[in-house]
């Protein structure tokens, strides 16, 4: 899921790309468009400008020349009708428009050296003005005989000034030419310029053209690698949900089967726990047999352990056992059914003999779990209680009964009339039962005197192993303690005694094993 | 050097010192969990004629295990002139009477307890 979250983040981050993208691209196409529209427009009025400028200089220049030659041309058609003259009032009138001629060209020369000139312009106007002084030299003595009425070399001094003024306007007409080469010069200047703000308009709105091609491709690019992403996305989506389908299913299956097993279990835990608690022998029983105060407690732990406890009364007293099936669950308390049909088989057989019983119960056991292959194995102890005959008197010294016990278990603790205690190891009175089938060798019986008010205590590790909260366990003192301090009182007194004092070193600890007591007292 | 192992124990075949070291804690369930620990104690029984097996450090091991060791015991003590020593811990609770009952199915076995 983590995955495909991912995918759609990245996916909504390239959108918002893109259309920052495609914004921005068309923004800058549209700068680059305006710079370029704006440069045209700007170069454009500056042409136009300089082209203005251009032809208005060129016009005055124009202008300019022509009133030059005609200035040039008109004083000389006053001198040569001067000379054709005699009137000496129309030669002084001729002279006096002579004279303004001569003004207007002196004007036209200062309004043409005011006009932007090329340095060869100004070079051939000074150049002009020296020819010019002499034709005007000349042309100031045939005026100036012309009044005294000598007339003398008139025609000479005419011809002279005539091929001065002839070669100033050709000059002249010279250097309009010039000036119409220059002015057709920066007309092809300008159409230049024009050309070249044509190539930069169209140079940057290509650049545009391109630059919006290029975010096109580049967006159209995203796009398809997104149709690429998005394609796979779905595949991870489809395959996800292939995934979480069968993952369901799966877990379904799981829970149906863990429902299923821990019905199996608890129905286990429901059959052994009946298993264990039907075929305890009942109160009733106990109490029946004569002489013999017996009280039993069986609490089996959250789990079944497979304790095993036994009460069979015989003609002459009781067949008792005790033990305890290593492990939990139903196959324990399994074992601690067959351990009870075999001890009870054989009891029924009337063989009193608790070594030959074990030694058939480990070999039956044995062969057992083999098939089972359970690998499961107990400590296993019996006694024969039988009442002793008596005659005559009774005193604290007769002993009343025997107890006769093989098989290794826990230790027996017997607490005599007087207080005195003694703990009886079993470990070389047996071997564990069902552990290997050939341990004949290792069962063997020991017997003990009972008399009145003695009490004999069995056990299994459920009590001194028992552990507290600080995981510290009850221990055999604090059990042997307490049956000392309460020996005399009742053997139910007792075993209530010793469970509530086992009881409260637990506390609120999980009781791990089965807790299972029995307390004799020779009556 | 052989060792077999999991997360809670470790079992260490030394062939030169002739010796198994066990530690740790050993619960696994049933015969054929203990069947690569059965395999390799049994090739020693029939490779070798003496063997040490060290417990000391094991600190739990369960019915299965006991067993195992039990039915060890057992093909060792019908090897003949197989010379096994097993060394445990007086402080360890399980070893006490469970070790003990190895000596009495094999005799001529060597216990010694720290």
């Amino acid at each position: 899921m983590l995955k495909k979250n991912t995918a759609l983040v990245k996916n909504n981050r390239i959108v918002k790309q893109q259309i920052v993208l495609v914004i921005s691209g068309f923004i800058l196409t549209f700068f680059i468009l305006g710079f370029a529209a704006n440069k045209v427009l700007i170069n454009q009025e500056e042409n136009y400008k300089k082209l203005d400028y251009l032809v208005n200089q060129s016009n005055a220049k124009s202008n300019a020349m022509t009133k030059l030659s005609d200035s040039i041309r008109d004083r000389m058609l006053i001198i040569f009708d001067m000379l054709n003259t005699d009137d000496i009032f129309e030669i002084d009138d001729m002279n006096m428009q002579f004279s303004t001629k001569a003004t207007d060209f002196l004007k036209a020369r200062e309004e043409l050296m005011s006009l932007d000139l090329t340095q060869s312009q100004v070079d051939e106007l000074v150049d002009q003005r020296k020819i010019l002084k002499l034709a005007q030299i000349a042309l100031g003595k045939i005026v100036s005989n012309a009044l005294n009425d000598t007339g003398v070399n008139g025609i000479e001094l005419i011809k002279e000034a005539r091929e001065i003024n002839a070669g100033v306007l050709e000059r002249l007409n010279k250097m309009r030419r010039v000036q119409t080469e220059l002015s057709r010069k920066n007309l092809s200047s300008a159409r230049a310029s024009y050309d070249k703000t044509r190539s930069q308009m169209v140079t940057l709105g290509a650049t545009g053209v391109i630059f919006s091609l290029l975010i096109v491709y580049f967006v159209i690019r995203q796009i398809r690698s997104q149709g690429g992403m998005l394609s796979k996305l779905m595949q991870q989506l489809e395959q996800a949900n292939i995934t979480l389908e069968s993952k369901v299913e799966k877990r379904t299956k799981q829970l149906i089967h863990t429902r299923e097993e821990n019905m199996r279990m608890g129905a286990e835990l429901d059959i052994g726990r009946k298993i264990q608690r039907v075929i305890l022998p009942t109160n009733e029983e106990i109490t029946r047999i004569d002489g013999l105060d017996i009280s039993a407690f069986m609490e089996p732990a959250d789990e079944i352990g497979g304790d095993y406890y036994e009460v069979l009364k015989h003609e002459n007293g009781a067949l008792l056992g005790i033990g305890d099936v290593t492990g939990h669950g139903l196959e324990s308390g399994m074992m601690m059914l067959m351990t009870q049909s075999i001890i009870r088989a054989q009891s029924n057989l009337q063989s009193k003999n608790v070594v030959s019983m074990l030694k058939v119960a480990n070999k039956t056991i044995h062969d057992n779990v083999t098939r089972m292959n359970c690998e499961k194995n107990l400590t296993l102890m019996l006694l024969d209680y039988q009442k002793l005959k008596t005659e005559g008197e009774l005193s604290d010294n007769t002993p009343l009964a025997e107890l006769t016990f093989s098989g290794q278990h826990e230790s027996l603790i017997v607490v005599r009339n007087n207080g005195d205690m003694e703990e009886i190891d079993t470990d070389d009175l047996g071997f564990p039962v069902g552990l290997v089938y050939d341990a004949d060798d290792f069962f063997h019986q020991k017997k003990i005197k009972l008399f009145r008010g003695d009490a004999v205590v069995l056990y299994t590790d459920g009590i001194t192993e028992a552990a507290n909260t600080s995981d510290k366990l009850y221990g055999i003192d604090n059990l042997r303690k307490i049956v000392c301090e309460n020996h005399r009182k009742t053997s139910e007194a007792i075993k209530d005694l010793v469970i509530e004092n086992v009881k409260k070193h637990i506390g609120s600890q999980k009781v791990y094993d089965d807790l299972t007591l029995i307390v004799m007292k020779q009556e | 050097m052989n060792v077999i192992e999991d997360e809670n124990y470790k079992v260490i075949y030394l062939p030169d010192e002739g010796r198994v070291v066990f530690s740790g804690t050993l619960r696994l369930g049933g015969m054929t969990e203990y069947a690569p620990i059965v395999e390799c104690l049994q090739q020693i029984i029939s490779e070798k004629s003496s063997l040490e097996l060290n417990l000391k450090d094991l600190e739990f091991l369960n019915s299965s295990g006991i067993a195992m060791l039990s039915k060890f015991v057992i093909s060792a003590r019908n090897k003949e002139g197989f010379k096994l020593d097993i060394t445990g811990s007086s402080e360890t609770p399980w070893q006490g009477k469970s070790l003990n009952n190895l000596q009495r199915l094999m005799p001529s076995l060597t216990l010694v307890l720290e």
